[in-house]
C-alpha cells in the first residue's frame, strides 16, 4: 500500500491548459474518487499518474518514490478503463495472466494467481468462462475479467478510469458495491475517476472535486455534499436551485425581495439551495423562525416517481421545490431552513 | 386503419425486369467464362487442333475433343517449367514474409506514434504508390546494378518488399484499434514490440491477409522487373518464361495455354480462400475508415 502524492502538477495541450499545478495526496490503502464534468481535468490527472502522459511541470510521488520520468510500466500500478481494453484475440485466462507472462512467472504460478483473482472479482464458473474470448460475454462479465487483469499483477496503485460509464444502471449499480468490497477486501491504494457524483460518493473515501483543471474542493463524501465550498461545487453536487442575489447592510434580496444575512459573502452572490430542502406553505401561513421564506407561483408539477417536482415562478427566475404530494397551480410561500441556503461570492469555482 | 394489399398489377413487370437482369447478368458471365474455358479446354488439345473450331462456334469449341495432357507434360518434364513456377513461388513466398513484417511495422509506426513530419512522411509514402512503376525502373536498376544485385533472388524480392498499400491498409486498420488496448499492454509491462507482436498485429488479421494476397498477386504477375533485373534461367519466373513460347516465327500455342493454366492455379485457389478477409478490408480502408 502506498500513498500516491501530485505536486504542483501542470499540463498543457497548445493553449488548452488540462492540469494548472494541481497538488493532492491519495491515501494509502483508501479509494479516493476523482469527480468533475468533461473536459476538467481529471482523466489527464489519472493518466499522468499512470505515466501514460508526460507533465509538463511538478512531480509525481508514490510514497518517498518519484515517479514523474518513469514509463508506465516501471511505475508498477494497473488500470481499468472505461471501455474494458481487453484483448479480443485473447481468451479470458489469456487476458489476465498476460502481466504475469511478462514478469516470467513460473506457469503453474500464473494459473493459480489467475483462477484466484477470477475468483475473486466473482466471475462465474471459472470452467465455463476461462477459455471464452471477451466477445463471448457481458458488458459486467468484461468488466470483471478488465478488474482481474488489474489485480493479478498485485499494483501498487490501481487506477480506475470511469469503469462502469459503459455499463447499463442496473449492473453499474451492483458493480460499485463489489468494488467497494474488493477494494476494501485487497487494502489497495485506488484512484478512481468518475464524472458521476452518484458514484464518486457511493465509492469513495475521499472525493476530489476538479473543475478547469484545478482543485475545487477535497473532503470526504458528506463533507462534499453537505458542505460544498463553492457556488460551482454546490452546483455540480446536484443543488438544483440558483438565483442571482445581492448582499448590502445585513441584506440578501433575491427575487425582487429582502431578507436577513449574517454571512460573509458581500456584493454580487450566487444563492443556491435544493429543490428537496424547500417546503411550500400557503401565503397566508404564519411565518417560522429560523427560516428563509420567498413567494412565488407555482406554475408545472411533474411526476417524478418517488416525488412530485414542482417548478415556482419568482418575481426573478424559476426554481424548483420536491413534494410527495401533488399541489395545485397558485401562489406559495417557499421556505428554506437558514442553514440549507448556501451563499457564494462572484466567483463560482 | 389497415390497407389491404395493392393488386399484383406490377408482378408482370417485375418479373419481366428480374429476367431480363438475369440475362444481362448471364451474358457477363458468359463473355468472362469463354476465354477461359477456351484456354483450358485449348490447353489440352494438340497444337494443330486449338484453332480448328474457331472460326465457326460449336459445342466442340469448348469441349477437348481428343484431350491430352501431352503440353502439360511437355512444359513441366522439357521446359524447366516447375523450376520457373517454385522460382515465382520462391520469390512471392519470400516478399509476402519480408513485406508484412516491414509494412506492418511502417503500418504501426504511422497508426501509434505522433511525430515531428508523420502527415508528410505518410503523405509522401501514399504518393509512392500512384507514381507508375515505369518511371522508377530506370534509377531502380541503377540502384540494384550498384548493389551488385542483377540477376539474384535479391533483385527480385527486396525491390517488391516495402509496398504503399500494404503500409496504408494495415495503417488503417491498427488506427481503429483502441488507444487503451496498447495503454493496457503497456501498464503491465509490455514493450513496444510486444504490442505491436502479440497485440497489434492478431487484430489486423485481415488486413494483413489481403496485403498477403495483394503482394502475392505483383510478384506472381510481375514481368517487366523480372524481365529487366535477371537473365540466367535458373531465375526465370513464370511470367516470363511463358513469354519464350512465343518467337519470332512460332508461337507454341498449346505450351503457352497449359502454362497459362497452371499460372493461373495460385491465384484462384488463394483468392477464394481469402475471399472473406479481402471484402473485409477493402470496406475498411474508404468508407468506414
Amino acid at each position: 500500500m502506498v500513498e500516491v502524492r501530485v505536486e504542483n502538477v501542470r499540463k498543457t495541450y497548445g493553449r488548452v491548459e488540462a492540469l494548472r499545478g494541481v497538488s493532492l495526496n491519495f491515501r494509502s490503502g483508501a479509494l479516493t474518487a476523482i469527480l468533475g464534468p468533461s473536459g476538467c481535468g481529471k482523466t489527464t490527472l489519472l493518466r499522468s499518474i499512470a505515466g501514460f502522459i508526460e507533465v509538463d511541470a511538478g512531480r509525481i510521488l508514490f510514497d518517498a518514490e518519484e515517479v514523474t520520468g518513469l514509463p508506465p510500466q516501471r511505475r508498477g500500478t494497473a488500470m481499468v478503463f472505461q471501455n474494458y481494453a481487453l484483448w479480443p484475440h485473447m481468451t479470458v485466462f489469456e487476458n489476465v495472466a498476460y502481466g504475469l507472462r511478462l514478469q516470467k512467472v513460473p506457469a503453474a504460478e500464473i494459473r493459480r494467481r489467475v483462477l484466484k483473482v477470477l475468483e475473486l472479482v466473482e466471475i462465474g464458473s471459472l470452467a465455463d468462462v476461462e477459455s471464452r474470448k471477451p466477445s463471448a460475454l457481458s458488458g459486467g462479465q468484461q468488466q470483471r475479467v478488465a478488474l482481474a487483469r488489474a489485480l493479478v499483477v498485485e499494483p501498487k496503485v490501481l487506477l480506475m478510469d470511469e469503469p462502469l460509464s459503459n455499463l447499463d444502471a442496473k449492473v453499474r449499480q451492483r458493480l460499485r458495491v463489489e468494488l467497494r468490497r474488493l477494494q476494501k477486501q485487497v487494502g489497495i491504494t485506488a484512484i478512481y475517476v468518475t464524472h458521476d457524483q452518484e458514484e464518486a460518493l457511493a465509492l469513495a473515501d475521499t472525493v476530489v472535486l476538479m473543475n478547469q483543471g484545478m482543485v475545487v474542493q477535497t473532503g470526504t463524501p458528506q463533507d462534499i455534499y453537505l458542505k460544498p465550498t463553492t457556488a460551482f461545487a454546490a452546483e455540480f453536487l446536484g443543488v438544483s436551485n440558483q438565483l442571482e442575489g445581492e448582499v448590502t447592510d445585513g441584506k440578501l434580496v433575491v427575487a425582487g425581495q429582502s431578507i436577513p444575512y449574517t454571512g460573509t459573502a458581500r456584493g454580487r452572490v450566487t444563492v443556491i439551495f435544493r429543490a428537496s430542502d424547500v417546503q411550500m406553505e400557503e401565503p397566508s401561513a404564519p411565518p417560522r423562525g429560523g427560516t428563509v421564506a420567498l413567494t412565488g407561483v407555482l406554475e408545472e408539477s411533474l411526476f417524478l416517481g418517488a416525488h412530485y417536482r414542482h417548478y415556482i415562478r419568482l418575481a426573478d427566475g424559476m426554481v424548483m421545490a420536491d413534494s410527495p404530494d401533488l399541489r395545485r397551480p397558485g401562489p406559495f410561500r417557499l421556505v428554506l431552513p437558514a442553514d440549507k441556503v448556501q451563499v457564494y461570492g462572484e466567483h463560482k469555482t | 386503419m389497415h390497407t389491404p394489399a395493392g393488386p399484383r398489377q406490377g408482378a408482370p413487370t417485375r418479373l419481366l425486369r428480374r429476367g431480363l437482369f438475369g440475362s444481362a447478368l448471364g451474358a457477363t458471365l458468359l463473355l468472362s467464362a469463354v476465354p477461359l474455358l477456351w484456354a483450358l479446354t485449348s490447353s489440352l488439345r494438340p497444337d494443330d487442333e486449338i484453332f480448328r473450331y474457331t472460326t465457326r462456334l460449336s459445342w466442340k469449341t469448348l469441349l477437348p475433343i481428343g484431350g491430352t495432357f501431352r503440353n502439360f507434360r511437355e512444359i513441366l518434364f522439357e521446359d524447366r517449367f516447375a523450376r520457373f513456377f517454385g522460382n515465382s513461388l520462391f520469390v512471392a513466398g519470400t516478399t509476402i514474409v519480408l513485406g508484412l513484417l516491414v509494412n506492418s511495422l511502417a503500418a504501426f509506426g504511422f497508426a501509434r506514434f505522433t511525430f515531428r513530419g508523420q502527415k508528410l512522411l505518410f503523405g509522401l509514402v501514399l504518393v509512392t504508390f500512384m507514381v507508375p512503376f515505369e518511371v522508377i525502373v530506370l534509377p531502380l536498376y541503377l540502384v540494384v546494378r550498384s548493389m551488385g544485385w542483377l540477376d539474384t533472388y535479391r533483385a527480385l524480392i527486396i525491390p517488391a518488399v516495402p509496398d504503399a498499400f500494404s503500409i496504408f491498409l494495415i495503417r488503417q486498420f491498427m488506427a481503429k484499434l483502441p488507444k487503451d488496448m496498447f495503454d493496457a499492454g503497456r501498464v503491465d509491462g509490455a514493450t513496444w514490440w510486444d504490442l505491436y507482436w502479440r497485440i497489434a498485429l492478431p487484430n489486423v488479421k485481415p488486413a494483413l491477409i489481403t496485403a498477403s494476397l495483394l503482394l502475392f498477386l505483383r510478384q506472381w504477375d510481375a514481368f517487366f522487373w523480372p524481365l529487366v533485373a535477371t537473365s540466367s534461367l535458373e531465375l526465370t519466373v513464370i511470367q516470363v518464361a511463358l513469354t519464350k513460347y512465343m518467337t519470332e516465327f512460332i508461337t507454341y500455342w498449346g505450351r503457352l495455354l497449359a502454362g497459362s493454366m497452371l499460372a493461373t492455379i495460385p491465384i484462384v485457389v488463394l483468392f477464394f480462400m481469402l475471399q472473406k478477409y479481402y471484402v473485409q478490408s477493402v470496406a475498411s480502408t474508404g468508407i468506414k475508415g
